[in-house]
Parts: structure tokens; C-alpha cells; sequence
């Protein structure tokens, strides 16, 4: 019986809904004030006293994935050390319209600075510019898209093409080395309309394009979009795998869908049938270098993302030098190196 | 008491607006909009400025516009989990029309309104005349339209229109800070609000969705009353596309993605009852407004993105609690 349900026998006292419904208001409220102090905690281990101490930053991303916690911790860790009160969001799934949503509702909180991603060449660019109209700093992080200088904002981050090619030359190494000359090479993809991935695949394309014409071989590239969803991103990878099973030469993802092929291999034993990589050195891509089931990843430094962008946008508050591009670079894991980025990323957590 | 007194006193009561307000159907949602409203007037820092409310109000017109559509279907008895999906669809069908075919801005707008209506028609056909349930129908709908949205354009956005007059028609600010997309969501909601309210359609709509036999049985053809919802619903879904491509200016394939819980979200915590018969476009603005205020509330307040999504849960829940607790007060006083 519903506990609102005057009908049923006895009928409810005021008191009591009163007191359920001041309860209610209670943990609504607790929940705000909970979440309230988790995000201004930054501010208890407070530095010093210097120009940019106190000051709200505020960072935005398309979609709060499972790359991004150490950029946020990143963020946060530098908000920590210099007494800024710091916060972290973006949808749990991407979509345009929300992200701008988001954006818009950082810049009426009036920060001292925005960090934030830029994913497509036109749809954040009035809310950027609103921003810096108003006077606040913002800095792009993780991916600007082309066209960003326009807009006056620096940007900390991969550069994506070139990163693609030192992606498609691994997979290349890996699947030349198990004996093929020929095959698809998939390029896997979290999310469709995402410009940066766009722009690594078109690197591991063009690495398979100069491969091919230097050595005679004829690899294929082929697009494979599987989604965040591991359950969905694994039926994804089955299906293309199961249509012509010896047509897969290698997998070569622009994200962290290696260590979706890499489930996805040893439960069907099929690990070292083929070669497997990607970007991004989340927990399960690291352990699956460890284990032999992913070849290689691609690092782009996410602290960096977080940690440097923050400096920038310290940098720019005061004394007010203006932000640049900053290249977080595209570090090779793989077996040779595994242990020791292991335990660098293991600080993270 | 007499049951001549008893009328009597139905009589004053209803013609007393104070005891007509508190007797609305959308008083629990209204309550809880105002209490939230206070709770950031007087809680949250820089809330109650023009720019962040204006800002708010421009943000919820998406759901609003598309809301209105969803209003109607389910107060008809019908759902449709694809406005997501159409909306996204439409969006890449309107920025390719104008930039891959070359289209001028009013004849795309109008065909990708009028396409939003041909896919409403289509699933409003399947489920009437096929009496597939429109759950089934329209989450088909749903995988299919963002299939095709990512089959047209391979994953990647596409550029909409560089029009300034387009720009300015649908997402300028046409008077200080108001936002042309709030016009935009106010003129579809008080037109299909009048609608609703005062035409032998709008009754149908409600006859439909409160007892479909009684409905057929007075006459009333819920099968074309159905089909024409999901039209709306369609159309709307368009021109929601054509707004948010002049806005940012570009679509993508993932436009969208889980929209259509927010709109039934906004419904529902709008007062409308999921088994039809129930429902108003008023209820329906206080729901996105609750939604939008939240999010709103929650940016402001320096929540971080985890928090936001439990503590959006948690006021959304308080909102249909409070709502409810309204509605028996309501019922009670009746």
C-alpha cells in the first residue's frame, strides 16, 4: 500500500507525511550541501596567500568517460595546491545541446576560469566566445577542433593526426611481425562525431596508405564504431569479426576500444590471432598489455590535461600572460614499458 | 449535510481562484517549482539574475518544444521513445539539405518539419493499424533514425548553414537577454496548450487516452487521433532540429542521445499520466522547468559532474513526491 494512500484503513497523520515530507526536503537538501562541500573541499589545504587563491575554476567536458578522471584529478590537484575552489562535469553521455547546456550554466556561475572541450568545429564557439566576452579565461582541453585559434583560447592536448600515424605504424609493427601482408585493420571508435578520433583514424589511415606503397602490401582500413556500452561495443566486435573471421588482420582503436577486442578475444580464446591497440592508458588497456591480450597504447597524458590546463588558465588569471598550445605528446606502451607506466598511473589513483 | 448543500458548496468553490488554483491538476508541480525556485533565490549564488534565468529558460526549450508533442501522446495513451533519435536524424537531414544539397533555409526547414511528420505518421500507422504497441514501435524507430543519422554521415557532424537571418530567426536575441528558442518553445506551447483546451481535438486527445472504448463508442476515431499526435510529435521533433542547427551552427549524429527520457521525464513530473487521460502542456513547461532549474541549481552551487547526475535524481523524486502529496491534499479537499 502506498505509505500516501488515504484510502487504505487507517488514515496517515499529518505528522507523519510532514515528517516524511520534511525529510525528503532534508536529504535533498544534505545531498546539495554533501556535493556542495565535496567540490569546494579544494579550498581546505589551501596555499598560501598569493593573487590567484580563492578563485572558482570551473571545467567542462563532452562526456565524463572513463579517460577523464585523471585529467580531473589533474585539475583538482593543482585547484588543491593553489586554494582554488574547483569543479568537474559533463554528461554522462555525450550530446551536443547538453554540453552546451552545461557550458552555459558554468559561465552564469561566474568563474574565474573555464576549462573546457571543443569537440566540433562550430557548435561550442558561442558559448566561447560568450565566455571570453565576459571577461572570464578559457582554455580547450583533451580536443579543440580546427579553427580554434580563431576564437583567442590555447589549447592542452594531442596532436591528433600525427598521434594516428604513430598508431597506425604500431599496429603495423605488430601485424607485420605475426607474418601478414594483407587484411582490414579496424578502426575502432567510442562515439561517432567526435573530431578528434576522427582525426587519429585519418593518421592510421594514412600510416596504412604509406606502409602499403613502401612495402607492397595491401592492407585495408575499415571503420568500426562500438560505443561506451562494453556489453554493446563487444556484440559490435563479434559481429564484424564472426561476417570474415580471417579477413582481421588487426585492430587498431582511436580511444580505448582495444581493451573492449581484448574482453572480447579471451572469451572466445582468440588472443595473439591478431594485433590489438589503441590510445589511452585506462586501467584495463594497461592490464591488457600486461597480459599480452592488447599489443600496444598510445598515451596522451591526461594529468597533463588537467594539470596544465590549470596552470594555463593560473598563468592567465595573474600576472595575465595568454594561454598556447600545449602538446601532451603520444607516448608508446607496450610490453617493454608496462611495469613503469603501471606504477606512474597507480599514483593516480 | 444535504446533497443540495454539498453542491452548492462545489459551486462556490469552484468559482473561487484561490480554491481553483490549489484544485488544479498541476498544482503539486507547481508547488514544487516555486519551492525549488525559492530554495536557489535565497541559497544559490548568482541565480536570480535576468542573464542565468533568461539562460535557463533557453536552455529547457529543446524539451519544451518536443515535450509538447510527447504531452499529447501520452495524455492519448501512447509513448514514443524515438524523439531522440528523430530529433538527431532531423537535425543532420536539415544541415545536409542546406549544405550538401544546396537548399535555401525556409523549403529545408519546412521539409525536415515535414519529414518529422511522415516518420510520426509511419509509427503512428504501425501502431494503430498494426496494433504493434507504440513502446515496440518506436523504440524500432529509435535504433533505426540514429542508425541512419550515422549512416548519412559516416560519424562526423555536419556544418549547417552560415545564415545570419537564420541564425538570428531561431536562436538570436530577439529582446535583451530572451533567447529566440525560448519564443520558439513558448509559441508551440501556448499554441498546442490552446489546442489542447479549447477544440473538439484537444477533447478527443483526452476521450482517447481516458477510456479509448467509451471514446469510439461517442464517436470518436481514436485510431486518427492517435496517428495525428504522433504527427505533432514528429513535426515538433523537426523543428526542434531546424532551431538547434541555427544554433550551434552544425549536427551531429549523437544529437539527442537519451533526450526522449528527459522529455518523458518532464511530462510525467508535469502530472501526465502514463495510462492516458491525464496530462497538460502547463504541467509539462513546470516538469522541463524543474529539470532545467536543477541542472541549473546544481552548476551553480559547484556540484561536480558525478554528484549532479545522483542529486538530479534525488530533487527529481522530491519534485513527484512533493507532487504527489499535493494531489492527495487535492483530493482530500474535494
Amino acid at each position: 500500500m502506498s505509505i500516501f494512500d488515504r484510502s487504505q484503513g487507517d488514515t496517515p497523520s499529518v505528522s507523519r507525511r510532514a515528517l516524511l515530507g520534511g525529510g525528503l526536503t532534508v536529504a535533498a537538501t544534505a545531498a546539495l550541501a554533501g556535493c556542495s562541500k565535496t567540490a569546494a573541499g579544494g579550498t581546505a589545504a589551501a596555499a598560501g596567500e598569493t593573487p590567484i587563491k580563492g578563485k572558482k575554476v570551473i571545467a567542462v567536458v563532452h562526456e565524463m568517460n572513463s579517460f577523464f578522471p585523471p585529467v580531473q584529478k589533474g585539475f583538482e590537484m593543482f585547484g588543491k595546491a593553489v586554494g582554488w575552489e574547483t569543479q568537474f562535469m559533463g554528461p554522462p553521455t555525450f550530446d551536443q545541446a547538453a554540453v552546451v547546456t552545461m557550458m552555459q550554466n558554468a559561465i552564469n556561475a561566474k568563474p574565474d576560469g573555464l576549462i573546457l572541450t571543443r569537440i566540433d568545429e562550430t557548435s561550442y564557439d558561442e558559448v566561447i566566445k560568450k565566455a571570453t566576452a565576459a571577461g572570464i579565461p578559457v582554455i580547450l582541453t583533451n580536443v579543440a577542433s580546427k579553427g580554434y585559434e580563431k576564437l583567442g583560447v590555447g589549447f592542452v592536448g594531442q596532436d591528433f593526426v600525427p598521434a594516428g600515424v604513430i598508431a597506425g605504424e604500431q599496429i603495423l609493427k605488430h601485424v607485420t611481425k605475426a607474418g601478414r601482408k594483407d587484411g582490414a585493420i579496424i578502426i575502432g571508435k567510442i562515439q561517432a562525431g567526435n573530431s578528434a578520433l576522427e582525426e587519429r583514424g585519418e593518421g592510421i589511415r594514412k600510416a596504412i596508405d604509406e606502409h602499403n606503397s613502401k612495402n607492397g602490401t595491401s592492407f585495408a582500413a575499415e571503420d568500426l564504431i562500438v560505443g561506451t556500452d562494453e556489453a554493446k561495443a563487444i556484440a559490435k566486435i563479434n559481429d564484424r569479426y564472426a561476417r570474415d573471421p580471417g579477413s582481421v588482420a588487426g585492430w587498431a582503436g582511436t580511444a580505448f576500444e582495444c581493451q573492449f577486442v581484448a574482453t572480447w578475444a579471451k572469451s572466445k580464446d582468440l588472443v595473439g590471432k591478431f594485433s590489438n591497440g589503441g590510445f589511452d592508458m585506462t586501467k584495463p588497456v594497461l592490464a591488457g598489455i600486461k597480459a599480452g591480450s592488447i599489443d600496444f597504447t598510445i598515451g596522451q597524458n591526461p594529468w597533463a590535461q588537467g594539470w596544465v590546463a590549470a596552470a594555463l588558465i593560473a598563468q592567465q588569471i595573474h600576472p595575465g600572460y595568454p594561454s598556447f598550445h600545449y602538446d601532451t605528446g603520444a607516448e608508446v606502451v607496450d610490453a617493454s614499458n608496462i611495469d613503469k607506466v603501471t606504477d606512474r598511473e597507480a599514483k593516480l589513483a | 449535510m444535504t446533497a443540495t448543500a454539498t453542491a452548492t458548496e462545489r459551486v462556490d468553490a469552484a468559482g473561487n481562484p484561490l480554491r481553483r488554483l490549489v484544485g488544479a491538476h498541476e498544482f503539486g508541480v507547481l508547488s514544487a517549482t516555486v519551492l525549488l525556485f525559492l530554495f536557489c533565490a535565497f541559497g544559490v549564488d548568482n541565480f536570480l539574475t535576468s542573464d542565468n534565468l533568461l539562460s535557463v529558460a533557453q536552455q529547457i526549450a529543446f524539451i519544451g518544444i518536443i515535450g509538447t508533442g510527447m504531452t499529447l501522446l501520452i495524455i492519448a495513451g501512447e509513448i514514443d521513445l524515438s524523439v531522440g533519435s528523430q530529433y538527431g536524424f532531423l537535425s543532420i537531414v536539415m544541415a545536409y539539405t542546406v549544405t550538401e544539397m544546396g537548399l535555401p533555409v525556409l523549403p529545408a526547414a519546412l521539409l525536415v518539419i515535414g519529414f518529422g511528420a511522415v516518420i510520426g505518421l509511419a509509427q503512428g500507422l504501425l501502431t494503430t493499424l498494426a496494433q504493434v504497441p507504440s513502446f515496440v514501435v518506436t523504440l524500432a524507430g529509435l535504433a533505426i533514425l540514429r542508425g541512419a543519422a550515422l549512416l548519412v554521415t559516416g560519424g562526423e557532424p555536419i556544418q549547417g548553414s552560415e545564415s545570419e537571418t537564420y541564425h538570428d530567426i531561431v536562436s538570436g536575441f530577439p529582446i535583451g537577454t530572451l533567447a529566440a528558442q525560448t519564443l520558439w518553445m513558448a509559441a508551440v506551447m501556448l499554441g498546442f496548450g490552446w489546442v489542447l483546451a479549447k477544440t473538439k481535438f484537444g477533447y478527443d486527445v483526452y476521450a482517447t487516452g481516458g477510456n479509448v472504448k467509451a471514446a469510439v463508442n461517442a464517436g470518436i476515431s481514436a485510431n486518427r487521433v492517435k496517428v495525428l499526435c504522433f504527427c505533432v510529435t514528429g513535426a515538433l521533433c523537426g523543428l526542434a532540429a531546424v532551431v538547434l542547427v541555427g544554433w550551434l551552427g552544425s549536427a551531429n549524429p549523437l544529437t539527442g542521445s537519451g533526450i526522449e527520457l528527459s522529455v518523458i521525464a518532464a511530462v510525467v513530473v508535469g502530472g501526465a499520466s502514463l495510462t492516458g487521460g491525464v496530462g497538460s502542456i502547463v504541467g509539462t513547461l513546470l516538469g522541463a522547468l524543474v529539470a532545467g532549474l536543477i541542472g541549473n541549481a546544481l552548476a551553480l552551487l559547484g556540484v561536480d559532474g558525478n554528484w549532479q547526475q545522483v542529486a538530479t535524481g534525488v530533487l527529481i523524486l522530491a519534485a513527484v513526491l512533493i507532487n504527489r502529496v499535493v494531489a492527495k491534499r487535492q483530493a482530500a479537499l474535494r
